[in-house]
């Protein structure tokens, strides 16, 4: 599995990883908006500062969906 | 060499994953990718020019027909589709709602100026682009509303009328939308951005 960072985009991540889709959907309501809409083309760092979302667990809810 | 991509129903990031592996697969000359919401239509276009191809979008409706060609390439053609945007000699009007009755003072009196008001919106004729409904207006679209079936007259006459999902969640509604496109602040702002003119409700 390639590294995840906080430099990919949310495209970079769920284009190699579909599974991760479902975890941005569950940050949607978080967010207060369709991630996969409004930022696909965003790195995750980026998203996590505009939305005040924590990008640690963020990055472990990605990580732990990839490895399942 | 043409490749056409039909993500009618898909939301995203779905049209883009499916017009990622095309290109990176086949790199045709020219792609068209049929898409139905605006944030698609705007990822899928993103990502083409991303890609180096010119991209053309052609608007039908409620659809989108994004079209790339290579840019080392041929330039786009509309492949046999010599007739105009229907929007393009039309002004784009955008009446955005948020409320389901009009005005203050009396409720029962707001909510059957708004029926009248909906109702008589299709004189507006072609000029009526787009219907956006946020907030209490989003209870226009739910079932059993009294607005319902003048909402779903607008949309067979291709009003695209796009409901706020945020609000909708808000208000419990999501399952209850019976007309409309479900949709985000993106498409909304593009709305904006795009309209010749906004009616405020």
């Amino acid at each position: 599995m390639e590294n995840i960072n906080a430099q990919m985009t949310i495209l970079d991540v769920v284009s190699k990883y579909r599974e991760t889709e479902a975890v941005f959907k569950r940050y949607d309501q978080k967010a207060g908006a369709c991630l996969c809409c409004e930022e696909l083309f965003e790195p995750l760092w980026k998203v996590a500062e505009k939305y005040h979302l924590d990008l640690n667990k963020l990055m472990y809810d990605i990580e732990e969906a990839v490895a399942i | 060499m043409m490749k056409e991509l039909d993500c009618r129903g898909l939301a995203c990031p779905g049209p883009v994953l499916r017009t990622k592996d095309l290109l990176e697969n086949h790199r045709p000359d020219v792609i068209k990718v049929i898409v139905d919401n605006e944030a698609s239509k705007q990822n899928v276009k993103r990502f083409m020019e991303s890609q180096n191809y010119k991209v053309n979008v052609e608007i039908d409706g409620s659809l989108f027909y994004v079209i790339g060609s290579d840019e080392a390439g041929s330039e786009v053609q509309s492949e046999e589709r010599p007739a105009p945007e229907p929007h393009v000699e039309t002004k784009k009007i955008v009446v955005m709602i948020g409320t389901d009755r009009m005005g203050y003072g009396d409720d029962e009196l707001g909510k059957k100026l708004m029926l009248n008001f909906l109702a008589t919106l299709k004189e507006m004729g072609d000029d009526l682009w787009r219907l956006i409904l946020i907030n209490n207006g989003v209870k226009l679209t739910i079932e059993g509303s009294d607005a319902l079936p003048i909402l779903k007259e607008l949309a067979d006459n291709g009003v695209y009328i796009l409901v706020c999902g945020t609000c909708l969640t808000y208000f419990g509604l999501l399952d209850k939308k019976d007309v409309g496109e479900t949709t985000n602040m993106l498409d909304v702002v593009t709305s904006l951005q795009l309209a010749d003119k906004v009616i405020n409700i």
